[in-house]
C-alpha cells in the first residue's frame, strides 16, 4: 500500500493546482493574494512565510474552510500538531460537504498517518457525482491502509470499471488479498504483474500473494524471473527465498536470504527466516555467522541478533561450547522472556553434563512457552539423568501429547 | 537446421555427461558397475495412491542351493484392489547365480511366485537343517518357505503358526522380518515389523496441488511388531504379548538386531515412521523392555518425528560397540546414533558430516559394509521419495543411490563420512524410486555387491569394481549349539594395522536381507593375527593367524545342540 500513499499528491500542490485551475463546486473560497502567497510559500517548504500569510488569510475570511486545511498541513509540517489537527477540524466543519475540502482533509490526515478518517474523507470525495476513476482509486487504497478491506474492495471495484489499467487490477488485487479473498486476488494480481511486468512491486506483491495461498511452483516461477528482472529488490529476494523453502529447494532459500540481508541489512525477516533453516546452509554457514554477527554489532543491545548468532553457531558440525555459551547468557540478559535461548542454552550444558543448570533452563522454558514440545522431551532427558524417572516420564507423555496434537495424528 | 543443432547439443551433453560420471568413478575409492537382471518391481501404482504401492521392494541374497554363490530373490507386488498376484508380472523371483555374474530365473522351480501382497523378504535357517529357509512378508499376510534342500521351499506358514490375522488389529501389513534368537536356545525366533494399519476401502486419499499423492503416515493408526518363538518342531509361539513387545504398537518400518550392551542377549531397534523409535532391551527369559528414550535412540537430538526407514545395526566406529544408522526423508537426514559403551547413544548425524550430506536425500534402504575393503564399514543407501507429487525438481522423487564412504575415526568429533553418487558409478542408471538393497559378493572377488530394487523400474545389481588393492576375510559361521546362521555371533578380527568388529545378523536395510558372510576389509593386511568369535552359546573362539582374501568356515566347537 505504501506505494499508493507515496502516489497521494502534496496536500500544498494539489490545494495550489485547485486554486489555479478551480473544481467546479458549489462553494467556492474567496481566492485572496494571502491564501495564494501561503500555499505558495507552504509548497516550497517555506513554513515561515506560509503561516504568515494563511494566518492572515484566516483573518481576512475567518469562514473559509481551505484556508483552515492549508493551515493544518502548514501546523503539521511546522511540527504543531496539536494548531493542526485544530485548523483540520475546523476545516472539517466549514467544508464538511466541499469537495475538493474533502479530499484535502483525506491527504492532511494521510499525512499524520490517521488512515481512518484520511479514507472516510476520500470516500466522501469519491462518491460525489461526476467524481474522477483516481478517486475511487485513492480511497481504495486509503481504506486499505486503514485496515478496511470491505470498503477497499468496493472502491477499488469502482476504480477498474472506470479506469480499466494495470494499476487499478493491482489496487484491487490487493484489496482482494487483504479481504482474504485470495481466489479473486490473484487474476487480478496476474493480470497487474502480466500487462506491467516492469512494476517491481507488481511482481512483488503477486508472488507474494501467491505464496499466501499455497501455489509454491507458480510463486517460485514468478519471482525466480523477477529476480532476475530485479536483482536489487530485497522484497522479491526475500519472496523468492520462502518459495524456495516451501518448494525443497533450502540451499537456494538460504542464498536467497542472505542476498537481502546484503541487499538491505536493516529488514529483520531474512536473519529470522535463516534461523529456521540453519540445518540448510551448508558450506554457506560461515556467511550466515558473519551476517548475524555483523547484525549484533550493530544492535549491540537487541538480544535476537545476539541468540540468531549463538544458534548459527551451535549449527556447526563441532560447535565451540566455550564461544556460544556466553552469547546465550547474554541473549538471555537483554531478554529473559524469549523462550528459545533458554531452551538452546539448555541444550549446550546438557551436552556438558550440566543436568541441574539445564534443568532450570528447560524448566524457565517451558514456564515462557508451554506448547513448545521439544522442551518437555529434552527435560524429560535431563529429569533421567538426574534419577528424577516419574518427572521424566510425565515430561515425556506431554511431549507426546504436544506431538499429536501438532501434527494433527489420530492415534489409537 | 534448428531442430538438427539442437540434437548435435544433447547428443554432445550426453556424452560429456557420461564421460564425466566414467571419469568421477574411475578416481573414486569406492565404485560400481551396473549389471541388469531382468525383474520389474510392479506395485500396481494407481492415480488414487494406496499406501502399499510405494512402500514395497524387498530383496534377499542368499545361497538357496548351497552351491557357494549368493542367489537372489526378489519379493514383489499384486494387484492393489485384491491383494492377489492376478498377472505373472507380479510374480515374486528367484534368480540362481552361477558364480560367474550371470543370473538364473529358477523361480517357478523353487516354488516361490507367492501369492498376495509381498514387501518383506528375511533369510533364515530356522530349522538348523543347512538350508536358507525364507520368511516373506506383505499386505495382509505373511509366508513362511522352508527351503527342501533340493532347489525346492515349502510353504509352511500354516504349520508354523505365523500368518493369523491380529485378534484385534484384524489384518496386519508386514514390512520386515527379522531372524533372530532371542533366548539363545539354538533357535531362531522371527521378529516381524508391522508398519500401519491399512484398508483398501476405507484409505484416506491425500490431495496435493499437483493431485492425489500418499498420505502421511498420521492419517493411519498404528499396529504392533510381532515376536514369535521357535519351538523347534517347525512351529512358532506368538509371545508379542508376554514378551512385552506388543505394549508399544507403532508404525515400523524396519528392525536390526544387535547386542548394543554386550549383555550376550541380542537387542532390537526398530524405526517408525513419524514417531518415536523403538529400542527393545533384551532382559532375557524372553522379556523385552522398550528402552529407546532411556538410551537416546528415541528421537534425533531436535526431538522431531522423522520418517524413519529402514536401518542397520552394526559397529561404524570399530570400538566394538553396534551403532544405529538409519535412514528418512529429505530435510530429515540420515541418522547416525553412536554406542557410548555404557548403555546409551549419542547422535553424531552432525559431527559425522552426515546431516550435511544427506539432507537433500530420501532414503530407504541402508547397509553398513566395508564397500572400499580399508577397514572401516561405509554406508551404501538406496534412495526415492515416498511421495510422487512433489516439485518438479530433478532427483527428488526419483534419486540416485549413494554410498557414504567412512573416512575414519581420526576426525574431530568421531567418525566422518563422504558421500559418492555418481563419483561411485551410480549415475550410470536413471534416478529411480529405490527401495530395498542386500549386500554380499556375488561374484567371489572379495568385494561386497549391492542388488537394489525400485517401484515400477528394473532391478539394479550394482558390482563392486572398487580399487582391488586392499585385502579382505570373509567368516561364514556355523552354529552347532548356537543357531546354525550363528545369527547374533561377535566377531573380532585384530590384523596388524586395526581391530574391528561386526556381528552376524542378516538384517539390514529396508525390507531386505543379506545372508551371506561377515565380511571385513583388512586394508593393507594381508592377513588378520586372530579372529575372536563369541557365540550366542556363550562359546568364545579364537583363531590365529587367518590368512585373508578368502572365505573361512567356522564350526562352533563344542558338544551340538
Amino acid at each position: 500500500m505504501k506505494s499508493h500513499r507515496t502516489a497521494v499528491l502534496l496536500l500544498a500542490g494539489w490545494l495550489l493546482g485547485w486554486l489555479l485551475s478551480p473544481l467546479p463546486g458549489p462553494a467556492q473560497q474567496p481566492v485572496t493574494d494571502d491564501l495564494r502567497q501561503g500555499l505558495a510559500a507552504l509548497s516550497k517548504n517555506d513554513f515561515v512565510h506560509a503561516r504568515e500569510f494563511l494566518e492572515k488569510a484566516a483573518k481576512l475570511d475567518p469562514q473559509s474552510a481551505l484556508v483552515a486545511v492549508a493551515l493544518a498541513q502548514t501546523y503539521l509540517k511546522s511540527g504543531q500538531k496539536d494548531l493542526a489537527v485544530q485548523a483540520a477540524a475546523r476545516a472539517e466543519q466549514l467544508g464538511a460537504d466541499t469537495p475538493a475540502i474533502q479530499h484535502a482533509l483525506a491527504l492532511f490526515y494521510a499525512t499524520t498517518g490517521d488512515f481512518a478518517k484520511a479514507a472516510e474523507w476520500e470516500r466522501r470525495f469519491a462518491a460525489t457525482p461526476g467524481a474522477s476513476a483516481q478517486s475511487a482509486a485513492s480511497a481504495a487504497a486509503l481504506s486499505l491502509d486503514a485496515g478496511q478491506p470491505a470498503e477497499a474492495v468496493k472502491w477499488a471495484e469502482t476504480a477498474v470499471r472506470g479506469d480499466d489499467t494495470p494499476d487499478a487490477h493491482h489496487l484491487l488485487g490487493q484489496a482482494y488479498r487483504a479481504a482474504g479473498r485470495a481466489e479473486s486476488a490473484l487474476p487480478e494480481l496476474r493480470r497487474a504483474a502480466q500487462a506491467s511486468p516492469g512494476q517491481e512491486v507488481f511482481v512483488s506483491d503477486f508472488g507474494q500473494a501467491l505464496l499466501e495461498h499455497g501455489d509454491f511452483a507458480e510463486a517460485l516461477a514468478v519471482l525466480e524471473k523477477g529476480r532476475r528482472q530485479y536483482p536489487k529488490s530485497p522484497q522479491i529476494a526475500l519472496a523468492f527465498g520462502v518459495a524456495c523453502y516451501a518448494q525443497r529447494r533450502p540451499a537456494d532459500s538460504v542464498g536467497a536470504f542472505l542476498d537481502v540481508i546484503r541487499l538491505d541489512s536493516t529488514i529483520e525477516q531474512p536473519y529470522v527466516f535463516l534461523g529456521r533453516a540453519l540445518q540448510d546452509a551448508g558450506i554457506r554457514l560461515p556467511e550466515v555467522v558473519a551476517a548475524y554477527a555483523a547484525w549484533e554489532k550493530k544492535a549491540p543491545d537487541n538480544y535476537l541478533p545476539v541468540f540468531l548468532h549463538a544458534k548459527a553457531l551451535l549449527a556447526s558440525s563441532n560447535p565451540d561450547a566455550a564461544r556460544i555459551e556466553p552469547e546465550l547468557r547474554r541473549s538471555i540478559e537483554l531478554n529473559g522472556a524469549f523462550w528459545e535461548s533458554h531452551l538452546e542454552l539448555s541444550a549446550l550444558l546438557s551436552k556438558q553434563g550440566k543436568w541441574p543448570e539445564a534443568e532450570h533452563e528447560l524448566s524457565r522454558s517451558i514456564e515462557l512457552n508451554p506448547r513448545e514440545a521439544r522442551a518437555h522431551y529434552d527435560l524429560a532427558r535431563v529429569y533421567l539423568h538426574l534419577g528424577k524417572r516419574d518427572l521424566a516420564h510425565a515430561e515425556q507423555a506431554e511431549y507426546d501429547r504436544l506431538k499429536s496434537a501438532e501434527s494433527g495424528a489420530r492415534l489409537p | 537446421m534448428r531442430a538438427a543443432i539442437l540434437g548435435v547439443i544433447a547428443v554432445v551433453t550426453a556424452l560429456l555427461s557420461a564421460a564425466w560420471w566414467r571419469a568421477a568413478a574411475a578416481e573414486s575409492p569406492i565404485r560400481f558397475t551396473y549389471q541388469p537382471i531382468p525383474f520389474t518391481l510392479e506395485t500396481s501404482e494407481t492415480p488414487e495412491r494406496h499406501a502399499p504401492e510405494t512402500m514395497a521392494g524387498g530383496v534377499a541374497l542368499f545361497d538357496y542351493n548351497n552351491d557357494g554363490y549368493l542367489d537372489i530373490f526378489f519379493a514383489n507386488g499384486a494387484d492393489i484392489r485384491t491383494l492377489k498376484k492376478t498377472s505373472p508380472k507380479y510374480s515374486n523371483r528367484l534368480f540362481a547365480n552361477d558364480g560367474k555374474g550371470h543370473f538364473t530365473d529358477v523361480t517357478e522351480k523353487a516354488g516361490l511366485a507367492g501369492e498376495g501382497y509381498d514387501m518383506a523378504a528375511a533369510v533364515g535357517d530356522y530349522d538348523n537343517d543347512g538350508n536358507e529357509d525364507l520368511f516373506v512378508g506383505g499386505v495382509h499376510g505373511n509366508r513362511l518357505y522352508h527351503n527342501n534342500g533340493n532347489g525346492t521351499f515349502t510353504d509352511v506358514t500354516a504349520k508354523a503358526g505365523i500368518g493369523r490375522p491380529d485378534p484385534e488389529y484384524g489384518p496386519l501389513w508386514t514390512v520386515g522380518g527379522l531372524w533372530v534368537d532371542v533366548n539363545n536356545d539354538g533357535l531362531l525366533d522371527l521378529f516381524v515389523v508391522n508398519y500401519l494399519s491399512w484398508d483398501f476401502q476405507t484409505e484416506p486419499h491425500c490431495k496435493t496441488p499437483g493431485g492425489l499423492d500418499y498420505c502421511d503416515p498420521k492419517f493411519y493408526k498404528r499396529l504392533p511388531n510381532q515376536l514369535f518363538l521357535n519351538n523347534g518342531d517347525g512351529t512358532f509361539k506368538d509371545v508379542s504379548a508376554e514378551s512385552g513387545i506388543r505394549a508399544h504398537p507403532g508404525k515400523g518400518m524396519a528392525a536390526g538386531a544387535a547386542d548394543y550392551d554386550l549383555d550376550g542377549w541380542m537387542d532390537i531397534f526398530v524405526t517408525n515412521d513419524k514417531l518415536e523409535n523403538f529400542l527393545f532391551h533384551n532382559q532375557g527369559g524372553g522379556k523385552f523392555e522398550e528402552v529407546a528414550f532411556e538410551t537416546n535412540v528415541a528421537l534425533r537430538e531436535d526431538a522431531e518425528w522423522i520418517s524413519g526407514m529402514g536401518l542397520d545395526f552394526r559397529d561404524i566406529d570399530n570400538d566394538g560397540y553396534p551403532d544405529i544408522v538409519f535412514v528418512a526423508l529429505d530435510e530429515e537426514t540420515f541418522p547416525i546414533f553412536k554406542n557410548t559403551g555404557k548403555g546409551d547413544f549419542t547422535e553424531i548425524t552432525r559431527s559425522s558430516g552426515m546431516a550435511a550430506l544427506s539432507l537433500p536425500m530420501a532414503g530407504y534402504s541402508p547397509n553398513v559394509y566395508d564397500f572400499d575393503n580399508d577397514g572401516w564399514k561405509d554406508i551404501f543407501v538406496t534412495r526415492g521419495h515416498v511421495e510422487v507429487m512433489l516439485p518438479q525438481r530433478e532427483g527428488q522423487v526419483d534419486q540416485l543411490n549413494t554410498v557414504f564412504r567412512n573416512l575414519g575415526n581420526g576426525h574431530p568429533g568421531g567418525v566422518k563420512f563422504a558421500a559418492l553418487t555418481a563419483e561411485a558409478g551410480l549415475a550410470s542408471e536413471p534416478p529411480r524410486r529405490h527401495r530395498g538393497s542386500a549386500v554380499g559378493d556375488l561374484n567371489g572377488d572379495g568385494r561386497v555387491d549391492v542388488v537394489t530394487t525400485a517401484i515400477g523400474a528394473p532391478a539394479e545389481i550394482w558390482m563392486n569394481a572398487s580399487p582391488a588393492g586392499n585385502h579382505w576375510l570373509e567368516l561364514q559361521l556355523e552354529g552347532t549349539r548356537s543357531n546354525r546362521d550363528a545369527i547374533g555371533a561377535r566377531i573380532k578380527v585384530v590384523t596388524p594395522g586395526a581391530t574391528q568388529y561386526n556381528h552376524v545378523s542378516f538384517s539390514t536395510g529396508y525390507a531386505s536381507s543379506s545372508a551371506g558372510p561377515v565380511h571385513f576389509g583388512l586394508g593393507r593386511d594381508k592377513s588378520a593375527n586372530s579372529v575372536e568369535i563369541r557365540w550366542p552359546s556363550g562359546t568364545v573362539q579364537e583363531l590365529k593367524d587367518v590368512s585373508g582374501d578368502r572365505i573361512v568356515r567356522v564350526r562352533e566347537p563344542g558338544p551340538p545342540r
